[in-house]
């Protein structure tokens, strides 16, 4: 604060100080604030989109693993190479790592798996986008 | 034998044979696979004239010793971006924004659709077949490449794999010329590299250097070297260079960029298989041809 170098007039000194630590106190407040909201804000967008993918991932392994038994019968070609696709699904998904946020190649091998999907949907001739009757919300993603 | 054939804003494919062949020397046989047709007044507008099916196509000769040999209708229900002939000669394959792409068989009277791939979210922009003729790739808006198998006999297409490397509207797909290695050009800048490895298809290399979206690739007669045209409206030469160590990965360098010969985007690139000319197709309503000057010695 400049007033300090005017002299000792006791009490202009004094006010600038006073300026000068309510500043200092409302910013370490406000910072304080903002970070707390923030993590608040940061954990539920977190879970939110953190939930999507689970749901999202967990919708292709059960899809997967039923087909994967529905056709673990059959020994034609055709269905061998399904079954192949469907294993390369599985494979993928159970590698993925759920407890690592901070995995470099999350969004990559999030990709490489909804790709696989819809590999394996065009085999199988199904729709990969499917919607669930006349429900409001459809599983899509 | 050329044929040529022409995509239009009517949703149907045309194909065209020189005057006189196709063993009728008439204009337009009768088609049994022909529903609706159009009445073709190039710029004038069109008619939609609903037409029985053996009625002989009533299309003008659009030049000197060509006709339509055949109007496939009834594949597309949107715009037919792209065609391709496979390899063999009897399939052609034809991309179309309502998001399939549908292949049809060449015999004696015409054309049959014996397989819509369907998959692509929206707008299919390309599709292209490798040489071998077992493979065929498409590319979307939906910014990913499918890799389809073709069983000849069974004339049946199955995926192999969906891509989805680029970050954006893929434009164009273009297999290598003797080698499954597959090239996609995209509004995200890049020209990106696909090949098999161990059952499924990787991304193999990024090209990147442009700084707009690359309209298309063409690949020199050797496979050593490829070209791309872009909305910065450069040419950009990639060279295939030995990656380092035993069984590692090629690497690509681009090792020319022509620039201030473009006035606006260039849409399309080709390289000439038997002189080495590479042509552009450029927003400034001109043709370009390329070639190589060999350096000079010192």
């Amino acid at each position: 604060c400049d007033c300090a170098l005017l002299g000792s007039t006791g009490r202009l000194t004094k006010l600038c100080f006073c300026t000068a630590r309510f500043h200092g106190e409302g910013y370490q407040e406000g910072l304080a604030e903002g970070s707390h909201a923030g993590m608040a804000e940061g954990r539920r967008h977190g879970a939110l989109h953190g939930a999507r993918m689970g749901s999202e991932i967990g919708c292709y392994l059960g899809f997967a693993l039923t087909w994967h038994c529905l056709l673990q019968k059959c020994t034609d070609p055709k269905s061998s190479k399904k079954l192949r696709a469907l294993d390369s699904l599985i494979a993928m998904i159970q590698k993925f790592p759920y407890e690592d946020p901070t995995y470099d190649k999350l969004q990559e091998d999030l990709e490489k798996i909804r790709g696989k999907f819809k590999q394996v949907c065009s085999m199988l001739n199904i729709q990969s986008d499917f919607r669930l009757g006349n429900e409001r919300s459809s599983l899509t993603f | 034998r050329e044929w040529e054939r022409e995509r239009e804003r009517d949703r149907t494919v045309r194909v065209w044979g020189r005057e006189g062949e196709w063993g009728t020397g008439k204009p337009g046989p009768d088609r049994e696979d022909m529903g609706r047709e159009e009445r073709d007044a190039h710029g004038a507008g069109r008619a939609l004239s609903p037409v029985s099916p053996h009625r002989p196509c009533p299309c003008p000769v659009p030049g000197s010793g060509w006709a339509c040999r055949a109007v496939l209708a009834d594949g597309h229900q949107r715009t037919v971006r792209r065609v391709a002939w496979s390899p063999c000669g009897q399939f052609l394959a034809s991309a179309s924004f309502d998001g399939t792409t549908c292949v049809w068989r060449r015999h004696e009277h015409g054309f049959e659709v014996v397989a819509t791939l369907e998959g692509h979210e929206n707008e299919v922009k390309s599709v292209a077949w490798a040489p071998s003729g077992s493979l065929l790739a498409t590319c979307s808006r939906d910014k990913s490449v499918w890799v389809w198998e073709v069983d000849e006999e069974e004339q049946e297409f199955e995926c192999v794999s969906v891509l989805s490397a680029h970050s954006q509207d893929v434009k164009h797909v273009v297999w290598h010329p003797s080698q499954e290695l597959l090239a996609s050009a995209s509004y995200d800048d890049t020209v990106r590299l696909y090949r098999e490895d161990e059952d499924d298809w990787v991304c193999c290399a990024t090209l990147e250097g442009h700084t707009s979206t690359v309209w298309a690739v063409a690949w020199e007669r050797s496979g050593q070297r490829l070209v791309s045209c872009s909305d910065d409206r450069t040419l950009c030469v990639w060279q295939r260079s030995q990656g380092h160590g035993a069984g590692s990965e090629h690497s690509w360098q681009c090792v020319c960029t022509l620039s201030g010969y473009h006035g606006r985007s260039i849409y399309d690139v080709a390289w000439c298989h038997l002189t080495g000319a590479v042509a552009t197709a450029c927003g400034d309503d001109a043709v370009r041809v390329f070639e190589e000057v060999s350096p000079v010695s010192p």
